[in-house]
């Protein structure tokens, strides 16, 4: 009985959640900030891209992570990224490293000896985990998931519904999501520094988002003075 | 960065906007709940060395959120701090029969369930961060749950 209440009230108090994402950690953690910027000093000596260095200070948005500094993969994430080796004959050049978490769904990235990367999602509430790899295209690209049951007649009956991808694009800050009410919110890019330098995103689109009427629309790609440098429309929520 | 800044920064990742919506409860706005969970996380890395990992995590950072939000609102500490929260929904006009019922309802037992609720707390996590064993948790949720159920119409259930 009690399970039954608490899924009521989930879902009467979902309506009244605010999804908006304020957060900074920056903000928070103002002497880690200067760290970082010092770790890039130094990286850029060693060769990373002055671009991300540059770009690092100025910009207020977007989170840049150095890639060995993500948190290492536990083994269920690193067994995922092994079976990508072996089925699609990628040779990855580093362990996987924690680049995105969410509340519903984390986002890990591993660099290819080709040059490229993979990159796989987890799910907080399952085992469940997908990915991909190869080279991306240039700009903005974003995926639609859907990673609970849906009716046949539209409408989404149960989440996370992700928005993931990737941006491949040094001036890109931050991704503005509108929605067909009107709404928008603004999603935070992590930029990973070499070997992988891309930026990624990880939005678990709320609840009330999933209806007709409600749900996404596109997805803009701004630089930090607020240009826009991409965008998609967002297809596949039905 | 050490293991314990690391899990906090993990944390603020994974539960920043839970942690900010239920913290809204009890400073009355976004922005001041904002300030105030930034503030806590900043306190709580400060003093992570006084962490002892006895309780979660959440329910030690959101002790300190809590703090910091009856400090904005300078509230006499005369009183327990759990005791001197009036905790209410942000937009009652979004569901008012879920608001009226609510506000039956003890602060206290409210504020279990704005946790509960908004902060996507476990019972563990409650239970430390309000002080009480989980067993105490599963009994107060059950009786604001009865409460509720009661307030509250199958057709508002069912919006």
């Amino acid at each position: 009985m009690i399970d039954a209440v608490d899924t009521d009230l989930r879902r009467r108090f979902a309506p009244l959640v605010d999804p908006v994402d304020d957060s900074d950690w920056h903000d928070v953690c103002p002497p880690r900030a200067r760290r970082l910027r010092g770790a890039l000093a130094i990286a850029a000596v060693l060769a990373l891209s002055i671009a991300v260095t540059a770009t690092a200070v100025s910009v207020p948005h977007r989170i840049v992570r150095l890639f060995g500094d993500g948190k290492p993969a536990p083994p269920p994430v690193t067994r995922s990224f092994t079976d990508f080796d072996q089925i699609t004959g990628i040779d990855l050049a580093a362990p996987p490293r924690r680049v995105v978490a969410t509340a519903a769904a984390s986002l890990w990235v591993a660099p290819t000896k080709g040059g490229g990367f993979c990159t796989l999602v987890k799910l907080r509430s399952s085992e469940g985990a997908g990915g991909e790899c190869g080279p991306t295209e240039p700009g903005l690209s974003v995926e639609v998931s859907l990673h609970g049951p849906f009716s046949r007649s539209g409408g989404v009956l149960g989440g996370p519904v992700l928005l993931r991808g990737v941006a491949d694009e040094h001036g890109a800050d931050s991704l503005r999501l509108a929605f067909e009410d009107g709404a928008t919110t603004t999603i935070r890019l992590v930029w990973v520094s070499e070997p992988v330098a891309t930026g990624f995103f990880l939005y678990p689109v709320p609840r009330q988002h999933w209806r007709a009427g409600h749900r996404p629309t596109t997805l803009t790609l701004l630089s930090a003075g607020g240009r826009e440098l991409d965008t998609r429309r967002i297809t596949g929520i039905p | 960065m050490d293991a314990r800044a690391r899990a906090i920064e993990e944390l603020y990742a994974e539960r920043y906007v839970a942690f900010r919506n239920a913290l809204a409860t009890v400073t009355g706005s976004r922005e001041t709940a904002h300030d105030a969970v930034q503030e806590a996380f900043a306190r709580a890395l400060a003093q992570r060395h006084r962490y002892r990992g006895e309780a979660p995590l959440a329910a030690w950072v959101w002790k300190i959120a809590f703090r910091v939000a009856l400090e904005g609102h300078r509230r006499p500490l005369a009183v327990p701090l759990e005791d001197s929260a009036d905790p209410a929904l942000l937009h009652p006009e979004l569901d008012p029969e879920l608001d009226a019922a609510l506000r039956r309802l003890s602060p206290r037992r409210r504020m279990v369930v704005f946790l509960r609720y908004f902060g996507d707390f476990s019972y563990a996590e409650i239970a430390a961060a309000c002080d009480v064993s989980e067993g105490t948790v599963a009994a107060t949720l059950a009786q604001a749950h009865a409460e509720l159920r009661t307030a509250l119409t199958p057709a508002g259930a069912a919006r």
